[in-house]
């Protein structure tokens, strides 16, 4: 079972909301399930190393798997070499295959 | 093994966010993996599929249509029925009639059809997954 799902579209900096959700994914993994939190679109800004650690390296130490989509990533020029400790790039056909997998699935 | 289908909720309308792309993405990851797919276009999304875009030239950067090459998201859809053929698999799309009406961009391309709130519905029950895009 692949358990949960969060897409995280959005930049953590822009409001509180995102932040929240992170926090969910965060307790879901603690108490509940697998979770897999898959970053894109500005959502990839979290994934910058000596940035994004405070949202995202909690989350990692809790067991989430946390992915980004490299085409995210390409497009606001973060490298590879500079992404946040424990976030792996995956190509969106990994997305899919949770997905198929019927994982329930959050967008935001 | 049965087929997996994945059904996706659009809501925004063409050329205003991310979000458009990255849903064409995953539909043609979906079909490229062999799965069916299904598409449920709500509010604005609906004008997606609208047949009467067209590009247009950019005469900032002094090129003329064919050389602007300008996407449309209409032939994005297009091209997603047609990869679904190559695939073998199948891409059903659901324009909300309502919505279509009061946009009016009832001429779809060849493929979509009008529905319902009911279709997703349907769409919902025989699917391995949904995923809903919300517009902000």
């Amino acid at each position: 079972m692949a358990g949960y799902v969060f897409i995280a579209s959005r930049d953590p900096w822009e409001g509180t909301e995102g932040l929240r959700v992170f926090e969910l994914a965060g307790s879901l993994a603690e108490t509940r399930d697998a979770v897999t939190v898959y970053l894109t679109e500005n959502g990839a800004f979290a994934a910058r190393a000596d940035a994004g650690e405070r949202v995202l390296s909690p989350l990692i130490k809790a067991g989430v798997n946390v992915l980004v989509d490299p085409f995210a990533l390409q497009e606001r020029g973060i490298t590879h070499d500079r992404l946040v400790a424990g976030v792996i790039a995956a190509p969106i056909e990994q997305l899919v295959d949770l997905l198929a997998e019927g994982a329930p699935s959050l967008w935001f | 093994m049965p087929r997996i289908v994945l059904t996706l909720v659009l809501n925004d309308p063409p050329y205003e966010s991310a979000r458009t792309s990255t849903a064409f993405r995953i539909v043609d990851a979906a079909i490229r993996r062999g799965h069916d797919v299904n598409v449920f276009a709500y509010e604005g999304a609906v004008s997606l599929a609208f047949a009467r875009q067209s590009p247009h030239a950019n005469a900032v950067h002094g090129r003329d249509v064919d050389g602007e090459d300008h996407p449309t998201t209409s032939n994005w859809v297009r091209e997603l029925f047609e990869l679904a053929r190559e695939q073998s698999t199948k891409l059903d799309w659901v324009n909300c009639g309502l919505c279509t009406d009061e946009r009016g961009t009832d001429e779809a391309v060849l493929g979509v059809r009008r529905g319902s709130p009911a279709d997703l519905w349907s769409f919902v029950n025989a699917s391995t997954n949904t995923l809903v895009i919300p517009t902000r």
